[in-house]
């Protein structure tokens, strides 16, 4: 068996799909390109897939990945142009690798997302506005919000998971990038972050005016956050 | 950012709308001279679980100078949602509003979805009444088992598509074709289209009424058009093309399998059945082509189990061969072979036996009555030593769990039929224990379904059962069903009732459709949508009784408003086998090679194409 590591992006129609329907697409691709894929023993078998995060329904992923284990060994060229030849719109593999089987879970080792947000600039709205917005919400200490989970309502502080705001005014274009904890710590995703900037009034932009993606995935190294990739 | 995104990104389910699935086909538009949609007046989920679809796309699309593109009816959110932002429904594809289009095509599953049909061409920003609308519109048609009573959409619909699609659909677009290109005006098109068979243009009909309601006469406006139409069917069914690159959805759907349809038709004669007859004859397949289809359908989509569709795939006369050789091609590959429909004796258990190795999900037979009467009575050959044999052997295999299947409400259907269901399911559970089947996992689980009399059928002039007589009847059922290893789940008679109004609705019904979509009907085979009091309001303001419609006993000689619509199978032959019921006489199959004469091969010039079967002499004139 052999295991590969794949990056790939998902965008366009393909932002609107959930992640538990990208895991069949995978199936599918995986079957039409007559890759090896190999799977669980049980009743039930399924393919042996693992993703690092699951993208929320709406927002694109430019730098994502998945383990896949196959039975057998491929050049990893090959597992890269024979999947990118039989997926469906809005995906593309971007690289494959061969890896270690004993390489660490992606899900386990994921510790950081950045994300891109851009929207329509509202008229009369500048740089100097957004920045103090952003150095605004940077300042705070905590920031409390409900979560609803399950059914029952929790409160969490979102502030130590935002790690760095920054953003800009790009003639009629607001760009707003984050970078945000994910993993098995926690999670603040991105639109809670765009709402607190709305809701304290500081960015006249809804957060569903957003266009958000995400631009990368990192592990803690020794020496600082690494791309999933280099791992 | 685009408006779309904005409402995709509010609404559950949003890949029910982004399009981009594999082996969807965006053409170029602008090179494309006929554009035509295919509007499926429910949800995407249960859209793209219909074969119907897939073959359609695949015989409009394959053609260079026409596009076929998808839409399905927006759940509510998305209603709203569009409604709210001003935005026209659109097509997948090219995400187009469908008034740029130059057909739209709807198709007719199942009553209940009528009041989505005249919601989506509002949504459409189309006028919903075919009358309102020219030609700088969409034409508006729809096909599928509901357009062999389509009056009720009379108003709505400028023309229907009587019987199969695959070779009507062609030359109609290429007569479109060429009467846009002339300019014709809409009247001129609609006389145009009405010459070519299988094409009912309802407006170019007049109906009068006798003062009791009852209709006095169907009549063509002008000599040109034909008093009846007859329904269309694809002769060379082996070879007829089939969509062997169908689109594999984005999610999840009710059906989400490659779907090879082994055969059409069925030949039992089942009296309740409607597609018995409006797909008759039957026609089988070889299995070099189904082996070569599926071969190719699991290499252009991927999925990983194949589905033997057809009204009765236990019939087909290779079916053991075939799915044998099925398991050997594709048991190593981790694809997996399902066959929708059992029949209901020990064959058929060999074949789930084959199909189901390792994963025994439940088995579901439908005996459809309770009583040997009953059963003669429907013409549903199946009895009781069947049965026995069937679920023992199910048990002996490994089963567990069982579902049984019934219809009340059936024409001469007394208590006595009903202790039939709950001896049967009774006696299954005993035959489940004598197998040794553990205590805790046995299972039966007994549906019933409400008849509900159907156009073209033996018990179409047959009463439906009252709400109450219904609801009577599910209350002792539940009450002698009392047993820890049964559950019993029964289908909402008000939808059935409703169902049977429209079933054999006329064209006034279509006032009712009207007011009752206005007051807010919409998904109506969908329970937690369903608005009972919406209906029931629109019958009463516009001075409809729907219980005249559904509860009344229809003499042979009272015209129907759907017998201008030509089936196949002769109205006297109908009327044999509802005599016949009434004596609980069943009626020989024409697949053991004995034709009982239903007029249909005589009419079409055509016979059933049964493999290595009898070449069956069928009877010339009706009997
Ligand atoms: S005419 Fe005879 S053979 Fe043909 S479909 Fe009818 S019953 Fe069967």
């Amino acid at each position: 068996m052999t295991r590969y590591r794949v990056k790939f992006s998902k965008d366009g129609p393909a932002r609107f799909s959930s992640h538990l329907d990208m895991v069949r697409f995978f199936d599918r691709s995986t079957r039409r390109a007559g890759l090896p894929v190999a799977f669980s023993e049980g009743f039930n078998p399924h393919p042996k897939f693992s993703f690092a995060a699951p993208l929320p329904v709406g927002i694109a992923g430019m730098d994502e990945y998945m383990d896949m284990d196959l039975t057998t060994s491929l050049n990893p060229e090959e597992v890269a142009s024979r999947l990118n030849t039989n997926l469906p719109e809005g995906y593309k593999i971007l690289d494959v690798k061969q890896i270690s089987d004993r390489a660490k879970n992606l899900m386990a080792i994921l510790s950081r997302a950045s994300y891109r947000a851009i929207a329509e600039n509202p008229q009369g709205y500048d740089e100097v506005m957004l920045q103090a917005a952003l150095a605004e919400l940077m300042a705070l200490e905590s920031i409390t919000i409900i979560r609803e989970v399950k059914g029952k309502r929790k409160e969490v502080d979102l502030r130590p998971g935002i790690f760095r705001l920054s953003g800009g005014v790009m003639g009629h274009i607001i760009e707003i990038n984050m970078e945000l904890l994910i993993g098995s710590t926690g999670n603040v995703r991105p639109e809670e972050v765009l709402n607190i900037l709305f809701q304290a009034g500081g960015i006249p932009v809804h957060p569903e005016d957003f266009q958000i993606r995400r631009t990368a995935l990192y592990t803690d190294g020794d020496t600082g956050l690494i791309s999933l990739w280099e791992v | 950012m685009n408006k779309l995104d904005k409402i995709l990104i509010r609404v559950q389910k949003p890949s029910r709308y982004a399009g981009g699935e594999w082996n969807a086909i965006k053409k170029d538009w602008d090179q494309v001279s006929v554009k035509m949609a295919f509007a499926f007046p429910d949800v995407y989920e249960v859209g793209m679980s219909h074969l119907g679809l897939q073959i359609l796309y695949h015989v409009v699309n394959k053609r260079k100078d026409a596009l076929l593109e998808r839409v399905f009816a927006p759940w509510i959110d998305m209603e709203k949602e569009l409604r709210k932002e001003k935005m026209l429904l659109f097509s997948l594809e090219s995400q187009r509003p469908l008034v740029d289009f130059d057909i739209l095509g709807f198709t007719l599953q199942y009553e209940m979805s009528f009041s989505n049909i005249l919601n989506m061409l509002d949504l459409a920003g189309l006028p919903v009444r075919s009358a309102h609308r020219d030609a700088s519109m969409p034409l508006v048609i729809a096909g599928g088992p509901c357009a062999f009573n389509p009056e009720p959409l009379a108003s709505f619909i400028d023309l229907f598509v009587i019987g199969e699609g695959e070779e009507v659909l062609g030359e109609l677009l290429d007569a479109f074709k060429k009467l846009r290109d002339q300019g014709v005006d809409r009247p001129t098109m609609l006389q145009q289209l009405a010459k070519i068979p299988g094409i009912y243009v309802p407006s170019l009909y007049t109906v009068q009424y006798h003062d009791d309601n009852t209709i006095a006469a169907v009549t063509p406006v002008n000599e040109e058009v034909p008093a009846k139409i007859g329904k269309r069917i694809v002769r060379d069914f082996d070879n007829v093309d089939f969509p062997t690159k169908p689109i594999v959805p984005t999610m999840g759907v009710v059906h989400d399998r490659v779907m090879v349809e082994v055969l059409r038709g069925c030949t039992r004669g089942c009296r309740f059945c409607q597609a018995g007859v409006l797909y008759r004859p039957v026609r089988e397949k070889t299995p070099e082509t189904l082996v070569r289809q599926v071969e190719e359908m699991i290499s252009n989509t991927g999925h990983d189990e194949i589905s033997l569709t057809s009204l009765s795939t236990a019939d087909y006369t290779g079916v053991a061969p075939l799915v044998k050789n099925l398991l050997d091609i594709y048991g190593e590959r981790g694809v997996n072979v399902s066959l929708p429909s059992l029949r209901l004796d020990a064959f058929s258990i060999d074949l789930a036996k084959e199909v189901q190795k390792v994963r025994k999900s439940g088995l579901t037979f439908a005996p459809e009555a309770g009583s040997q009467r009953l059963r003669d009575v429907i013409n549903k050959n199946v009895t009781e030593q069947n049965l026995v044999d069937a679920v023992t052997s199910a048990f002996q295999n490994g089963w567990s769990s069982v579902k049984l299947y019934f219809m009340i409400g059936l024409p001469t259907e007394t208590y006595e039929d009903l202790d039939g269901i709950v001896n049967m399911a009774k006696k299954v559970v005993q035959i489940g224990y004598q197998c040794g089947v553990p205590k805790g996992r046995l299972k039966v689980t007994v549906s019933t379904s409400s008849f509900v009399p159907k156009s073209h059928t033996a018990f179409q002039w047959e009463p439906q059962d009252t709400l109450e007589e219904l609801r009577e009847k599910q209350r002792y059922l539940k009450e002698k069903l009392r047993d820890k290893r049964i559950s019993y789940n029964w289908h909402d008679s008000q939808t059935s009732f409703l169902e049977a109004v429209f079933a054999k609705g006329d064209r006034r019904l279509g006032e009712v459709l009207e007011t009752a979509w206005t007051k807010g009907a919409r998904f109506d085979g969908w329970s937690e949508l369903f608005n009972y009091r919406a209906w029931m309001e629109a019958l009463e303001q516009e001075s409809i009784d729907p219980k005249w419609y559904a509860y009344r006993k229809i003499p042979y000689e009272e015209i129907l408003p759907w017998d201008h619509l030509d089936a196949g199978v002769s109205k006297r032959f109908l009327i044999r086998e509802h005599k016949k019921a009434m004596d609980s006489h069943p009626t020989v199959d024409c697949r053991a090679g004995k034709c009982p004469g239903c007029g249909l091969c005589p009419t079409l010039e055509i016979k059933p194409t049964i493999l290595g079967g009898a070449d069956i002499d069928t009877l010339q004139g009706e009997i």
